[in-house]
């Protein structure tokens, strides 16, 4: 018999291109102001999870093991976990087996990511996640497979890169609210349209930072949630699933491991219509296309429906569903499992009302944190609930 | 008991202080050096492209033809059944104009590339490489396309024995 | 029955040879830059002391992994350090076999938790007891970076 979860405190530092903090102080900071938040010390967290990505940034060859300190984790049962960029909505999603089993009645979910010192670019460490034999002679980075996966989302819909574009100016224009953003701005379709391309049809502006940051929540049972604070946020539902590394076999259109990874997440909710149900929407948007992808997937618009969302409104911050209010990776930045536990963390403030300037208009009772990862092979689902 | 956030933790270094040297860089380079093999499935497939040829590994149970081969079907999990020539030619799928290097780095001209879906392999099964004696504003989804090997004696069982991927020619 | 038809032969077989080639810049933390402009400018070891637990750490550290807690209180140690253990390396780091062999200890601070782990400027490692007392050979102020390297060895006190 599974039991009720709940999300009791959050925490995240600044995300910035380059932070004088090492990953373990940028994990103790937001992991220490979750801890604050939740009126606990580390002596009352049970279990610890901590999620990084790809150790090629830091070049630290056991970096769970290392981040260790940083995320309160010495002593006590401690699991570090990894699915890419899937990687910062799946740390909650494991901390949450530790809570829902009944092992635990507290715990730590902390996500980090230091990715500047890989020089001369972060990017350079995705090189190394392509097929060795047959993908990386070709001399491949990681903004193919977006680029090739855009391009074929805008075939098969009809869609417009100005379109998608506006995805980049919303979230960009919500991070001017958020103060750990790395790149908030109020621009404009056609600042989009004319930035440089880097790898067509993705352009400079289409595409969220490389930074480093932390981010943390604290998972508690239902009974200890409710002693600890009169507003729990309910954490009812998670999916996660994987497809093949064969990512030139798929369909690149659609994301399927998205569509699965929230259809778990929504039965075990008890989420029956998504689009009437889920308030908020923080589905991940390393690139801007991905977020209307990944709104796809996560059933909240039809196949190649979800760039109307931004153009009429809906996901606006003071629309009917807003979508990234945080300001997303392309406003927030992008440490890349980090971000993923900042959209979870967004959701918590947004559920009770503590989102400040970037509260949404709406009264919120529901909302979606998604991530993805890895050779465009993961979805990892998170429901919360007031 | 719910708190409001007065603060977010952390301290930026600037691209300003790095230029200052405000802060002490430590650098390390590392080059870890592998010989990765390539396994029953792919050991053929580099063999094949060694005399010019495009091979694929048949299912009998969904009766799709995998490209890359792999011994097993991942969808119907087991063992794939036979080895099965395609053609070297096929569509395009997506395509991409890339102006950065592997690092990041500005490339001096761009470089086309695509997802090719091979012909006489199942639909879909589309593999990753480049494009070129084509302009990029000429390429579109669903070009046909062939590839262009590099001579006999230079192909060394690799997939770069394909230079490239170009505009089909015959008929 | 084998679940794959297997290469017959291993000529067969195919290799890939290729490497991950990787260059990191690092930067020292909030409390590793604070430790290297000491070694730097005053040629001391900081450590931080925790106003909770009371245990102090070398070198200094932002927070007490135990009580999970800021340290605020950094200072520098102004006493020797002795030899907690030590070891003598007579390979390189290749696997080959070394001319001489390098005496690598690991130095601790009276009271203190953590330690540096250094080179020992002695000839023989029959030279060196647990527990003698040490202090650091110091480049010269000029050409000190905060590095570890900016320490050639630990030497035995006269």
């Amino acid at each position: 018999m599974r039991r009720r979860v709940a999300i009791i405190g959050a925490g995240m530092t600044l995300f910035r291109r380059r932070m004088l903090e090492t990953g373990k102080e940028l994990s103790f900071e937001a992991a220490k102001m979750a801890l604050d938040a939740a009126g606990l010390t580390l002596k009352d967290i049970e279990s610890v999870v901590e999620g990084s990505a790809p150790d090629a940034f830091d070049g630290v060859h056991m970096k769970g093991e290392y981040l260790i300190d940083g995320s309160g984790g010495i002593g006590k049962p401690y699991q570090r976990v990894y699915v890419g960029g899937g990687t910062g909505v799946f740390t909650p999603v494991a901390g949450w087996w530790n809570v829902a089993s009944g092992l635990y009645d507290t715990c730590l979910c902390v996500a980090e990511e230091k990715m500047s010192p890989l020089h001369p670019h972060p990017q350079y460490a995705f090189w190394s996640i392509f097929d060795q034999i047959l993908e990386r002679p070709l001399g491949t980075t990681l903004l193919w497979i977006f680029s090739l996966e855009m391009r074929r989302y805008m075939h098969k819909y009809g869609i417009k890169e100005e379109e998608i574009a506006e995805v980049a100016v919303k979230n960009k224009g919500n991070a001017v609210d958020h103060p750990c953003a790395q790149l908030g701005a109020k621009i404009t379709v056609d600042d989009v349209m004319r930035s440089e391309p880097i790898c067509s049809p993705v352009k400079r502006l289409d595409v969220s930072p490389p930074s480093d940051g932390a981010a943390a929540v604290i998972l508690a049972s239902e009974k200890v949630a409710k002693k600890l604070t009169d507003q729990p946020v309910w954490l009812d539902g998670v999916g996660w699933t994987l497809d093949s590394t064969h990512w030139t076999n798929r369909d690149l259109a659609y994301p399927e491991y998205v569509e699965k990874a929230a259809k778990m997440a929504y039965k075990m909710a008890g989420i029956k219509n998504p689009r009437k149900e889920i308030d908020i929407a923080e589905p991940y948007d390393p690139f801007d296309y991905k977020e209307l992808h990944h709104l796809e997937g996560l059933q909240l618009a039809g196949k190649g429906e979800a760039p109307k969302l931004a153009i009429e409104g809906v996901s606006q911050r003071d629309g009917d569903m807003p979508v990234c209010p945080s300001g997303g990776l392309l406003g927030v930045g992008n440490p890349i499992a980090a971000a993923g536990m900042m959209k979870v963390c967004e959701c918590f403030w947004q559920l009770r009302g503590e989102a400040g300037k970037r509260q949404v208009k709406k009264d919120a009772h529901t909302a979606v944190a998604q991530a993805w990862g890895d050779l465009m092979q993961v979805g990892t689902v998170t429901v919360m609930r007031s | 008991m719910s708190q409001k956030i007065t603060s977010y933790p952390g301290h930026e270094i600037t691209p300003e202080d790095l230029k200052a040297s405000k802060y002490l860089e430590i650098i390390q380079k590392v080059e870890p050096k592998y010989s990765w093999a390539a396994g029953v499935a792919i050991s053929r497939f580099l063999n094949e492209l060694k005399e010019g040829r495009l091979i694929g590994r048949k299912c009998d149970q969904c009766e799709r033809i995998l490209v890359p081969p792999r011994m097993y079907c991942e969808r119907c999990y087991r063992p794939t059944d036979s080895w099965v020539y395609v053609k070297d030619t096929g569509t395009v799928n997506t395509y991409s104009i890339s102006h950065v290097g592997t690092d990041a780095r500005r490339l001096k001209s761009p470089l086309l590339v695509a997802v090719v879906e091979i012909d006489e392999a199942s639909p879909g099964m589309g593999i990753l490489h480049t494009l070129s004696e084509v302009e990029p504003s000429r390429v579109t989804i669903g070009m046909k396309v062939q590839a262009v090997w590099k001579p006999a004696e230079e192909r060394q069982g690799a997939i770069t024995d394909i230079r490239y991927f170009k505009p089909f020619e015959g008929v | 029955m084998p679940v794959f038809e297997k290469l017959s032969q291993s000529s067969q077989a195919r290799h890939w040879n290729d490497s991950i080639p990787l260059e990191y810049h690092y930067t020292a933390g909030v409390a590793g830059e604070e430790f290297r402009r000491e070694l730097r400018d005053n040629g001391r070891f900081l450590a931080a002391k925790c106003s909770k637990c009371k245990s102090t750490y070398v070198p200094a550290r932002l927070f007490c992994p135990q009580c999970f807690i800021e340290m605020k209180d950094m200072f520098p140690i102004n006493n020797p350090g002795y030899v907690q253990s030590f070891t003598a390396v007579d390979r390189s780091r290749d696997g080959s076999k070394a001319e001489h062999p390098t005496i690598v200890a690991l130095v601790r601070f009276e009271s203190a938790k953590g330690g540096i782990i250094h080179r020992l400027q002695v000839d023989r490692s029959d030279q060196v007891v647990l527990g003698m007392r040490v202090h650091p050979l110091l480049k010269d102020k000029f050409s000190r970076t905060g590095a570890l390297d900016d320490i050639l060895a630990f030497k035995p006190l006269e």
